[in-house]
Order: structure tokens, then C-alpha cells, then sequence
């Protein structure tokens, strides 16, 4: 009997020692294999490269250099770069943008930073997942007008691109298999390898959360832990490694495309939002839909003002101002009504209470969010000014 | 001196096992009524996690009840017991508990029948709310176990205490082996219950007592399904008092297999020297999928835990030595697996995690009984130390014995 | 003796039937030399109150208000043309692939000028050629869908083949391309009622798949809640001689050209833009579910 439970006491101990030691291995079914080396930090997962439209860095110095043309346009007026600035973050410093024939767009210039994680494009399209899609809208519009190609001087537009000697090396370069054919298949393919190419993650935000912890002030950690507490609820649409949540990358099986209603306008108390910028609504026709508008990055935010779909929020001070009423009231005019009780809105937006000291430290937050580096690099800055 | 030895191997085999347990593996069933209550308080130097955050072994998948012990003064255990053995064979037990001052709930409610009743042999059907009998160590509590933490192997593979709705049939004799099988409805990690769900068992056990050493032995296997299982430990609601609005959910669709073979002896050196050595050696197997709100990977899990606990008892002193181990490997596929893995704590690059625990008790009276611990804990990457004092109290309230 | 001789003729005869059988049983086989291989024109014209679509005609008296317009523009695709016999079973064409016809899809175009009737001239396309297998019977119908079939709305416009690649028939904000765009400008310009600050030049219908949305993941459009594709099936039709009238007229008879209530001037297909109702009932389509009406049979088209 003794020998029994010596012999178990022996079992037990050289399971012991012969334990080896924990592991986890991963088979990544080569997730992570690009031609092109993204500039993201490790152990975040990268955005989906399309099949159709695998990045390298030829096709996104070839789209660098077309993004910053203004050639690409009907009057030869307008770049891509017009109404998307480095220095904003390739946003732009307008309530909505101006196009190549003078009209008026109706919506807000978006930021592009880390647009390749966006789960759709554009600021409420279910439809446009793709920024080859996406693309396709600002030079091709016809209402409003933006680069202003059409059928009748898409051939001219085209022969200034093939006029130009230093696109014949870089379309060679991007698409050898073609023999370097200047197309706008090939040009919208090679603008959305840059834009997916602007990858944003070096703020200060994420410097203290990859070790350095002089990276954020006290008053920003207060800002941060008042983002991502209950009284806030910021981070249920603004959360995530891309502080939206309407974010997809490679790793992801299942996404979602949120829009929300924040409760900017309840025209005539029905809800309604102004008839040019419904959202949602403009695209499904579905009536729960009316003002419902995709929740954008709020990387590098402190320099895309101003703010909202329409720009109709001129600082951080007056977005958190108004996400603590839980709604805009606009006393008269066409567009007069209490958003606070827009029947759409989100249900997320309630209003909370906060001091100054508070707001102080949340707007300190949202600005250790700027990517110094990323609105100031060369990689992605104008390469036909140092030509 | 006798009587006292005897009564003291008593005391010590009751706190070995709680007394329903040995009651009723006996080949006669004593008709009674028993009202038995338990407390265990202890006063803590420090936790294994910070207040209010949420405790992961990293590399293995949690659930359960499986929550750190308290910092400071805590009322680990709070109990109340009433057992009934009838005079037809017909027997049950109900159990209202109270963990680390959670509300008091039904932890045990269940029957039991004699189905054969032999002279050398029984078979039982049990039925309700009740432990899983496969391993003696499922059945303890800090009231009945020599250390005041469960067992990492426990916590980790079983969400401390494998309690569920289930069926259970179990064979004996006079010699000391008894056989059982259980079906459950799967109410408990690391299963889950209704479509896909559900688990059961099958174990052992060689148990023999003599004039100076008693031991037993035993090995049993279970297999559990699961469902869409999340670690329920942290979820809104039921959250332990952790902050849960920043802890990622995720679900684990698949199976889990576990065997494990324990021993317990007792060697009785004199009257007043007893030397006992307690080990148990769990292996899991996990095969399924694990995803998130946007991602899903394949998950494939080998790990193995457990413990080897010596001690030694003098009069009413006992000193303890328990030293516990794991192993923790999982096996991603899918383009999603390091993210899954760092959302679900399951990063596990080398570190084994391992708990040193040594015990004092002294039993002040029958029913009162000092502990103090010393513990050195890496079963976090970080070694951390804590000690711990605390006092056990039971007692039979009351108790109708029919003749 | 007899009897062989008997035995003789029943062997022979019965050769005979079996041959005579088989012989009338080749015969009657139906063989493919029957089914012949055939081209046909089909002609379209555009009018509006009897008279010819162009950029140059100024059409009077359209709609419920009896509004003067100018045409800016005027292009419509079909697929799935069928023709139907008189015993029900349809026949399809299958199209000349050429730069007006791709795969089964063919544009219609009567804009004789380009840049919405203010630039150059060009080309217009108002007829289908295709083949068809004939049996020789004899086809009293015609069906046809309006648009691109799904499968087709929503490739890559950049790279697509005509007559899928041109620009200004594609709806870029609903992912997919226009399947009718008819515009005019109303002489006197278009005015909204409570509001006269709106100015409005153009009144458009632009008609197309809409609430598509994609999966973000496969990056493709997987579903159009509102498909809007009008369903043309005309009876009296001779081979041969049936031209197909697409009547303008009819489309906005119930229309007010030079007022907009809501939405977008015109009818840019969205299922609560007033505009819109007559519209899609006169093509047969219910507006709020983008599905052929339960009450409504298109109206739009007809055999002159």
C-alpha cells in the first residue's frame, strides 16, 4: 500500500518535473504577409488589403503623387490634397469644402488618418466599403461637382496624366504587368494604396501605451479615464484602437457598419435633419435611419476642426458642450428645433454632468491624440514641391 | 488515549471530507436528521489582483466562480447544511452557501435514492444540484480543505467548484471501491447547458483504511460542451465587483476533456503523529473555436495542473505544504488568433504558473480551529507574496438519529 | 416445309415493320436542323406628347401643369430580352456583344448631344441587334427588364467594359450605376412652394438599385433593399415590324415639371421623395419596396 502511493508520489513529481513550459503558438494563415511595409506598431492587427488592389510601395508613391495633382480634375484646379491637407491631418480647416466649379459641398472635409480601417467610407454609405469605391465620388460627382471629370473631358484628364514624364516611371514601376498603362482603374487603384497607406499610431496616446509613461500628463490620464467611464460613454462609439466604432481590419470575420444620431437637429420635433445631409436616411429611405452619421476617428481630432458632418461645431470645447446636453437646441431659423429629444437619436446620448476641471481634462485628452509625426512626415507630404 | 486517537483520526477524516459524503458511501444508511453550519473568516496581507480588477491566469481560458481571495478581512465561507437520511432508503441535502460575502444561495439541493441495497454492495441514484463526486477535492471548501485557497488546477480548469443540475449514479462495496457516472445539464464551466451544451463523467475510487494508514485512490474523465461560453465570472450583473465595462467579451464554442487521478494517505506513526500527503494531477484538452464581437479563431488547448500537498499532524497542530503547478499551451489557426489570444488572456509565452502555500492550523476546540498561511504566488507573472490568518468554525447543530 | 416457310415470312416481316418503324422513328426525331439560328433588330423611340426626344426639341405641355422642357438628357439600359411565343414559352436574345452591348445588358440612348445636351454632338443607340434560336413558330411578345441585373450593378465602374464605363451613367453614392436617366429643363426654372430662395434649373430622374449596402470585410455589395427594376412586357408584338415607344409623356403625366416638394428636384429614386410616387407606378414599380407593384403595370412602354 505504501509502495502504492509512493509510487504515485514518483507519477506526480515527474509530471513535475518534466512539465516544459507553457506556449501559445499561433497559425496565422500568413494574416500578416504583405508586400508593403505598413508603419504599424506591433500586435496591431493590420487593415485588409483588397485581392483586387494588393498594396506595394510603388503603387503608393504613384498614388502620393496623384492624391497631391491637381490635374486630376476637370479646370485642372483641384487635387485630392485641396480639401485633404497633411497639416490637418489631410482634413481641412472648412465647414464643408468647395469644389473645382465653385459649388458648395454639404458635407465635412474628413480626416484620413488610418481611413484604412474604416469599415465604410464617406460620412453615412453603407454601400461604399472600399476607398476604390469611395474614389470614384469626389472625382466623378456630379452633384455637387468636386474634381469635376465627366464623360466629356475624362480622355483630356487622362492624356495630361500620360503627358507627364514623371508618371511614366512611377505607373511602370506600380504596374509592371501592365507594361505601366495609364488608366483610371490604375489611377483610383494607386490613390487608394496611398490613403490606405496613412497609417496613424504614434501620438502620445499611444507612446504611454506602448511603455512610456512620461508620454501623457496627469490632466490627460484623468481626460482618459473620464473617456472611457460610464458617466462619458464616449468610448461606446469612440472606442477601440481606433477610437471608432465603425472599424474593420484583416483579423476581423464579422463587422459591423454602425451609424449613429447624435442629436444635432429635430427639425419640426419629428426628427428630421436638413434635407441635404439626412444621413442614413438618404441611403436606406428607412425612417429610423434620419440623421444617422458613421462616428469618425478621433486621432489626430484637435486639427481636423471643425467638427460634425456638416462642420457646424466649431471647437472640442462646443462638441463636448454639447454631448453633455444630449443635443443641440437651435432657437430659430429653418432648422430650429431641440435635438435633444430627436426621436432617433442614439440611445448612448444622454447627457451627462461635468466641471470644468473635467472638460479641461478631457480636451487634453482628446489632443494626446495628435500623430506629430504623422502630419509632418515626408513620406506622406507633397513630392512634387521637392521635385 | 485511545479514544482520543480515535476521535482525532475522526477529526481529521471529517475534515478530510464533509460528512455526507463518507456517510453515505457506508453500506447501511443510518437514518438521521442533520443540521450542520460552517464559517471561515480570514484576514488577509494582500490579493493575488487589485481590488476591483478581474483575475486571468494567462494561457487559460476562465469561468466559474473562480475569483481571487479578498485583501482584508473576509467571510470566505458561510454555510448551513441539512442532510436527511430516511428509513426507506430515500436521502437528500440541501446547502445554502455564501462565498466571500456574496448573497447566500442554494449551492446544493439534491436527492438521493438507494436503488440496490446488497450486503456487501449498494447502488445509488442521486439527482438535483450537486457537486461532481469525481474528484474528492471538487467537494471542499475552505472550511474542509487544509489551505484556505483552492486549488489552482480547480479554479482554473473547473471555475473553482464543479456545482450543476445532474444525474448520478454510483456503485460500492464493503471493500472500499466505488464507481460512478454522472450526466449534467451543463449549468457550470467549463460547460454550458441547453443546444450543445452539457457534460458528464466517469471516475473511480479505491479507498481503504487500516489500523495505521488510510488512503484512497482515484481517477475519473469528463467531457464538457460548450456553446457560445463567455467567462461569467465578469459580466454585468454578476460582476464580483469588478469595473466590466473595459473587459472585452468573448465566447468559446467546443469541447473540453478532462481526466485526473488523485491519492490521499494518511499514516498514523503514533498516537499522536500523523503524516499525510494529499495530490491530485488534472490534464485538460480543449478543441473548439473562440471569437469575439468581429472575430473568430480555431482554438486547441493541452494543459495540465495540479498539486502535491505533505503534511504533518501532532496533537492539534498540523503544518501544511502545498505546492501547486500548471502548464498551459493553446494552438491558434485562423488569421484572427493573436488578437483572440490577447483579448481572451491566453498569451501565454513560457511562464508556468506556480503556487507555494504553507499551512499551520491548530484546533482550538471541535468546532473551532486557527489557521495561519504563508503564500508564494507566481501563478501571475509577477511573484507575490501574502500571508494569512483566519479562524474555521463548525458544528453540528442539531442532529436526530433514529434507532 | 410449311411451317420453315411460315417461320421465314414472320421473321421477314417483322424486319420490315421494324424497319419501317425505325425508319418513321429517325424521321420523326425533331432534329436540330429544324432550330435555326437567327438575327433580329429591335427599334426604340423616345417621344414625349407625340413628338421625337431630342437635344434640340422643346416638348410642351408635359405633366399636370403643362410644362415646357428641354431635354438634357435621355438613357436607359435594359437586359433579359425575351421573346415570347403564343404559346407562352419565351425565347431569349442573346446580344451582339459590341460598345453598346455588353453581356445581356444594352443602353438606350437618345441624348444626341453630349454634356447634358450643351456640348458636341454625338452618337445615339435606339435599337438592340441579337440572335435568338427559332423553331419557326410564331412570337406575339416581347419582355425586357430595365437596368443592370445585380450580378452586374455593382462591378468596378473603373475598369468595366462599355457600354458599362461611362461616367455619367453611374451612381457612384448608391455603389451601382443609373438603369434610366431622364432629364429635362423646364422652361421657367423650378420652384418649391414656402421656399423662394430654391432654385432649381434641372428635373431629373435618375432611376436605381437603393439601401444597398456591402460587408465590409469581402468589400462588395451583398444586398439592394430596393432593386427598382421595372419589369416591360408588351403583347401585339410582329416580328420584324413592332417598334418599342418609350413614352416620356406618360412617365411624368401626373408629375408637376416645374415644382419640387421635397427631396431632390425630380426623382433621384428615393422611396419617401414625393416626386417619386407617380413616377414608379407608372413603370410598374412600388415605391417602398422596390418590387413590381401589386397595382400598377408600367405604362411607360408600348409598340407603336
Amino acid at each position: 500500500m505504501l509502495v502504492k502511493a509512493l509510487l504515485i508520489i514518483v507519477l506526480a513529481m515527474t509530471v513535475i518535473a518534466c512539465n516544459t513550459q507553457s506556449s501559445t503558438s499561433y497559425n496565422d494563415e500568413g494574416v500578416n504577409q504583405s508586400a508593403f511595409s505598413w508603419l504599424v506598431p506591433s500586435g496591431m492587427p493590420l487593415p485588409v488589403e483588397p485581392d483586387d488592389n494588393p498594396m506595394t510601395e510603388a503603387k503608393f508613391q504613384l498614388g502620393r503623387h496623384l492624391f497631391y495633382d491637381e490635374r486630376l480634375s476637370g479646370n485642372a484646379s483641384q487635387a485630392c490634397s485641396s480639401c485633404h491637407k497633411q497639416e490637418h491631418a489631410f482634413a481641412d480647416a472648412l465647414a464643408t469644402p468647395i469644389g473645382s466649379t465653385d459649388e458648395v459641398l454639404t458635407r465635412n472635409s474628413q480626416g484620413l488618418a488610418n481611413v484604412a480601417y474604416n469599415a465604410t467610407l464617406t460620412w453615412a454609405n453603407p454601400s461604399i466599403v472600399t476607398l476604390e469605391r469611395q474614389i470614384l465620388i469626389p472625382l466623378f460627382a456630379e452633384d455637387p461637382v468636386e474634381h469635376g471629370i465627366n464623360d466629356e473631358n475624362r480622355e483630356i484628364v487622362l492624356q495630361r496624366i500620360v503627358d507627364e514624364p514623371v508618371y511614366q516611371r512611377l505607373f511602370l514601376s506600380a504596374y509592371p504587368e501592365q507594361g505601366g498603362t495609364v488608366s483610371y482603374d490604375n489611377i483610383i487603384k494607386a490613390i487608394a494604396a496611398f490613403v490606405r497607406g496613412l497609417t496613424s499610431f504614434d501620438s502620445p496616446f499611444d507612446q504611454y501605451q506602448r511603455g512610456d509613461r512620461t508620454a501623457m500628463s496627469d490632466s490627460a490620464l484623468r481626460g482618459r479615464d473620464l473617456f472611457f467611464s460610464e458617466q462619458m460613454e464616449c468610448f461606446h462609439c469612440h472606442g477601440g484602437y481606433n477610437f471608432s466604432d465603425s472599424t474593420l481590419d484583416r483579423t476581423m470575420a464579422f463587422v459591423e457598419r454602425p451609424f449613429h444620431n447624435t442629436g444635432l437637429f429635430n427639425i419640426a420635433g419629428i426628427g428630421a435633419f436638413p434635407e441635404e445631409n439626412q444621413g442614413l436616411f438618404s441611403i436606406t429611405a428607412n425612417p429610423t435611419d434620419m440623421g444617422k452619421f458613421r462616428a469618425v476617428t478621433l486621432r489626430n481630432i484637435e486639427l481636423t476642426a471643425p467638427y460634425m458632418h456638416d462642420g457646424s461645431v466649431a471647437s472640442l470645447d462646443e462638441v463636448i458642450e454639447f454631448y453633455a446636453a444630449g443635443g443641440r437646441i437651435i432657437e430659430t431659423g429653418p432648422h430650429a428645433g431641440d435635438g435633444r429629444f430627436n426621436p432617433f437619436k442614439d440611445g448612448f446620448i444622454t447627457g451627462f454632468e461635468i466641471t470644468d476641471q473635467e472638460k479641461a481634462d478631457l480636451i487634453v485628452f482628446l489632443l494626446s491624440l495628435t500623430d506629430g509625426t504623422f502630419v509632418t512626415t515626408e513620406r506622406f507630404s507633397d513630392p512634387w514641391i521637392s521635385q | 488515549m485511545r479514544i482520543t486517537h480515535h476521535r482525532f483520526v475522526s477529526t481529521v477524516l471529517f475534515l478530510a471530507l464533509p460528512s455526507w459524503a463518507w456517510g453515505h458511501n457506508e453500506i447501511n444508511l443510518t437514518p438521521n436528521t442533520a443540521v450542520d453550519a460552517a464559517m471561515v473568516v480570514n484576514y488577509r496581507s494582500d490579493s493575488s489582483v487589485e481590488k476591483g480588477r478581474p483575475w486571468y491566469v494567462t494561457g487559460a481560458m476562465m469561468g466559474g466562480e473562480a475569483v481571487p481571495a479578498s485583501e482584508d478581512f473576509s467571510v470566505d465561507d458561510l454555510f448551513i447544511t441539512v442532510t436527511h437520511v430516511g428509513e426507506d432508503n430515500v436521502y437528500g441535502l440541501i446547502k445554502l452557501a455564501s462565498h466571500q460575502g456574496s448573497d447566500a444561495a442554494f449551492e446544493h439541493a439534491w436527492l438521493g435514492y438507494r436503488l440496490v441495497s446488497k450486503e456487501r454492495s449498494f447502488l445509488n441514484i442521486e439527482a438535483g444540484r450537486m457537486a461532481g463526486l469525481f474528484s474528492p477535492a471538487n467537494l471542499q471548501h475552505s472550511d474542509s480543505r487544509l489551505m484556505s485557497e483552492a486549488n489552482l488546477a480547480l479554479d482554473v480548469f473547473l471555475g473553482r467548484q464543479y456545482i450543476d443540475n445532474g444525474l448520478r449514479l454510483l456503485w460500492g462495496n464493503d471493500r472500499g471501491l466505488s464507481l460512478g457516472v454522472e450526466t449534467w445539464q451543463g449549468e457550470a464551466f467549463p460547460a454550458t447547458s441547453g443546444d450543445g451544451g452539457g457534460a458528464s463523467d466517469v471516475f473511480f475510487k479505491y479507498q481503504n483504511i487500516s489500523r495505521n494508514v488510510s488512503w484512497s485512490v482515484g481517477g475519473w474523465y469528463m467531457q464538457a460542451k460548450a456553446a457560445s461560453r463567455s467567462d461569467t465570472r465578469y459580466e454585468s450583473g454578476h460582476s464580483h465587483g469588478v469595473v466590466v465595462d473595459d473587459i472585452e467579451a468573448y465566447w468559446f464554442d467546443g469541447d473540453t476533456s478532462l481526466y485526473g487521478v488523485h491519492l490521499d494517505v494518511q499514516w498514523q506513526v503514533s498516537s499522536r503523529l500523523t503524516f499525510g500527503l494529499d495530490t491530485e494531477w488534472l490534464w485538460q484538452k480543449v478543441d473548439g473555436s473562440i471569437r469575439d464581437e468581429t472575430r473568430i479563431a480555431k482554438l486547441e488547448s493541452e494543459a495540465n495542473g495540479g498539486w502535491i500537498e505533505p503534511s504533518i499532524s501532532f496533537q492539534r497542530h498540523t503544518v501544511g505544504l502545498r505546492y501547486e503547478q500548471m502548464v498551459l499551451n493553446n494552438e491558434f489557426s485562423g488569421v484572427a488568433g493573436e488578437a483572440l489570444a490577447a483579448l481572451a488572456h491566453l498569451n501565454n509565452t513560457g511562464h508556468n504558473p506556480t503556487r507555494s502555500t504553507l499551512v499551520y492550523r491548530y484546533q482550538i476546540q471541535p468546532t473551532l480551529a486557527l489557521r495561519a498561511e504563508l503564500l508564494s504566488d507566481k501563478s501571475l507573472p509577477q511573484r507575490e507574496e501574502r500571508w494569512l490568518v483566519g479562524l474555521i468554525w463548525e458544528k453540528n447543530l442539531w442532529r436526530l438519529k433514529k434507532e | 416445309m410449311f411451317v420453315k416457310y411460315r417461320l421465314k415470312l414472320i421473321v421477314l416481316s417483322s424486319l420490315v415493320i421494324l424497319l419501317a418503324g425505325c425508319g418513321d422513328g429517325r424521321d420523326n426525331d425533331g432534329d436540330s436542323s429544324n432550330n435555326m439560328t437567327k438575327s433580329l433588330t429591335l427599334g426604340f423611340s423616345a417621344e414625349a406628347n407625340q413628338q421625337a426626344v431630342n437635344c434640340d426639341a422643346t416638348i410642351a405641355g408635359l405633366g399636370t401643369a403643362g410644362t415646357d422642357v428641354n431635354f438634357q438628357d435621355f438613357r436607359f439600359f435594359i437586359h433579359d430580352v425575351r421573346l415570347v411565343k403564343d404559346s407562352g414559352e419565351e425565347v431569349v436574345l442573346i446580344l451582339e456583344q459590341n460598345q453598346w452591348q455588353h453581356d445581356d445588358v444594352a443602353l438606350i440612348d437618345f441624348q444626341d448631344k453630349a454634356d447634358s445636351c450643351n456640348g458636341a454632338e454625338k452618337p445615339i443607340h435606339n435599337f438592340i441587334t441579337a440572335d435568338y434560336v427559332d423553331d419557326g413558330s410564331t412570337y406575339t411578345g416581347l419582355k425586357f427588364t430595365v437596368g443592370l441585373p445585380a450580378a452586374l450593378n455593382h462591378n468596378n465602374p473603373a475598369e468595366a467594359p462599355s457600354p458599362l464605363n461611362i461616367t455619367s451613367l453611374q451612381w457612384n453614392w448608391q455603389a451601382g450605376y443609373k438603369f434610366m436617366r431622364m432629364d429635362v429643363a423646364p422652361i421657367g426654372g423650378i420652384t418649391r412652394e414656402g421656399a423662394p430662395e430654391f432654385t432649381g434649373t434641372a428635373w431629373n430622374f435618375h432611376l436605381g438599385s437603393t439601401d444597398c449596402s456591402g460587408d465590409p470585410v469581402i468589400g462588395e455589395i451583398v444586398s439592394c433593399g430596393k432593386p427598382n427594376r421595372p419589369t416591360v412586357s408588351l403583347t401585339d408584338f410582329i416580328l420584324g415590324e413592332s417598334e418599342i415607344v418609350v413614352d416620356y409623356g406618360v412617365l411624368v403625366e401626373a408629375s408637376v415639371l416645374a415644382q419640387d416638394v421635397a427631396g431632390a428636384p425630380g426623382c433621384m429614386s428615393g422611396a419617401t421623395d414625393p416626386e417619386c410616387l407617380e413616377i414608379f407606378s407608372r413603370l410598374g414599380l412600388d415605391i417602398a419596396t422596390g418590387e413590381a407593384s401589386n397595382s400598377t403595370v408600367q405604362s411607360v412602354f408600348r409598340f407603336r
